[in-house]
């Protein structure tokens, strides 16, 4: 095996020549993962700490004008007499209190949109090279569980694992080492020969993820094929695989909770490594390890 | 001593409680039976204009997201401190910051993977809501609240009870009703797509 050239940029996944480009304006008061979300969209590092601080540039979409003209809604809702109304007396009367004027003075605050594609219930997506991403909404990014499973031709074999930062703490789940993590009584992540289960219920604990492919060391080759990815919904999102010679372990998915919201990415990432050099280059550099293959858990 | 509503039933907040500006929704369940698998219910709420159903997304209020409408219904998480007489789970209304154009807010409970634990609010016992001011939380004699009873079998969501405007006041109805198809399919109901 040569000596590897790629690992400055396995590690830190940002080419010199592409940061010429200047960073997006955040939104003010963007949070923290919001910034590091758009790293990681950018293809940069995936690591938190190492994105770097950005003034908060105010921006058209979050006002603090209160003088804003409001406008009035609908008519109140009547409500139909009900013999089991225990009030008395028909509908107050009373002047407004100002509750009306008070609340319409202030806009509501306009969520960050990080004007990523979604899916809807039923659609079927190929996260192909050209669009990678997708933003699941809050309800599908917290109903039921997460499905993913690896589609390949017969005779060949992918196992899926995943990486995962829950509550600031980095982890693993991997068949036939752990299988069930972080919590094994109530996990959020599991893994089978089959494919990948998360847990979505317990998503506000879940910082990151990512996915990624462990091959048989003897041969190294992806076996082609999909990683299909299902929502609770029915929303249906297809990873295709490459058959490209790997050095063994290859990133597939990333994911971040953004504001609740799990941005999905594949990663069609041209570069592959030891399990140990793939966790290290997407930012889970908390892992420690018995060998380059097998994580200590 | 708070009025005690049966199904169906409504009564002013004003009435109920008096200069009640900020509300507590408390919801409290007993699971019945276990088998050994967790009981998870969860609360949440659902913000809804004059049509009857959401205005967005953000206007279901639920683990994921746990304010609407500008903060002026949050989500306070579990109570495991026994605070609140022993509610479950309390969502706050700010009723004086409530966006004019949100006609009422509906509060639901649903069990957690119903489906996978085979589990049923059948399986829940002293299921009630009451609402009460959060600026005044010990005082019993403000307030409402509704006991659901031992009504539901298969249901696996149920609606409790809506808070809703009746010209410029504030009412509460009790509800109690079932959904055989969780949380999902009470948000579809409400204009939402689980997706």
């Amino acid at each position: 095996m040569s000596t590897r050239t790629d690992l400055p940029f396995i590690r830190r996944r940002a080419r010199p020549a592409s940061s010429a480009a200047p960073p997006a304006a955040e939104p003010a008061g963007a949070s923290e993962p919001s910034m590091a979300v758009a790293d990681f969209l950018r293809g940069r590092s995936a690591r938190p700490g190492r994105a770097p601080a950005q003034p908060a540039i105010p921006s058209a979409g979050v006002s603090l004008d209160l003088g804003e003209s409001p406008s009035r809604g609908p008519e109140p809702a009547t409500q139909a007499s009900n013999p089991l109304d225990l009030d008395a007396q028909p509908a107050a009367t009373a002047p407004e209190t100002g509750t009306a004027m008070i609340a319409s003075r202030h806009r509501r605050l306009i969520r960050h949109d990080l004007a990523l594609p979604g899916v809807t219930a039923g659609e079927r997506r190929r996260l192909d090279r050209a669009d990678p991403v997708v933003q699941l909404t809050r309800a599908q990014s917290a109903f039921g569980s997460l499905h993913l499973e690896p589609v390949v031709p017969q005779g060949a074999h992918l196992t899926l694992g995943a990486a995962y930062q829950v509550g600031g703490l980095q982890g693993v789940v991997l068949p036939a080492l752990r299988n069930m993590g972080p919590d094994q009584r109530s996990p959020i992540f599991r893994v089978s020969a089959g494919g990948l289960v998360v847990n979505l219920r317990k998503i506000t604990a879940v910082g990151r993820f990512l996915i990624y492919a462990v091959l048989s060391q003897q041969d190294g080759r992806m076996p082609g094929g999909t990683v299909v990815v299902t929502t609770y919904g029915g929303a249906r999102l297809e990873l295709p695989l490459t058959t490209e010679p790997t050095f063994g372990a290859q990133a597939l998915l990333s994911a971040y909770v953004v504001e609740g919201q799990i941005v999905l990415r594949a990663e069609h990432d041209p570069f592959s490594g030891t399990l140990h050099q793939v966790c290290d280059a997407y930012g889970f550099s908390e892992l420690t390890w018995r060998d380059s293959f097998t994580p200590l858990v | 001593m708070a009025v005690s509503l049966s199904k169906g039933g409504n009564i002013s907040l004003e009435k109920a409680a008096p200069g009640m500006t900020n509300a507590i929704v408390g919801l409290g369940w007993d699971p019945r039976t276990t088998d050994g698998a967790q009981f998870d219910l969860d609360a949440s709420a659902l913000l809804c204009g004059a049509n009857g159903k959401v205005r967005t997304d953000a206007d279901f209020v639920f683990y994921n997201n746990l304010s609407g409408d500008n903060n002026s219904v949050v989500h306070q998480g579990d109570n495991r401190t026994g605070e609140g007489e022993g509610d479950d789970e309390q969502i706050r209304i700010s009723l004086n910051k409530v966006s004019p154009d949100v006609a009422k807010i509906s509060f639901i409970a649903s069990i957690d993977q119903a489906d996978a634990r085979g589990q049923n609010f059948g399986q829940v016992a002293n299921a009630y809501i009451r609402v009460f001011d959060a600026d005044d939380p010990t005082n019993t004699t403000k307030g409402v609240r509704f006991d659901l009873g031992e009504d539901a079998s298969t249901e696996t969501a149920l609606i409790f009870g809506e808070v809703y405007r009746n010209g410029s006041e504030w009412k509460f109805r009790a509800i109690a009703q079932g959904y055989s198809t969780g949380l999902a399919g009470v948000i579809s109901d409400f204009g939402l797509q689980v997706g």
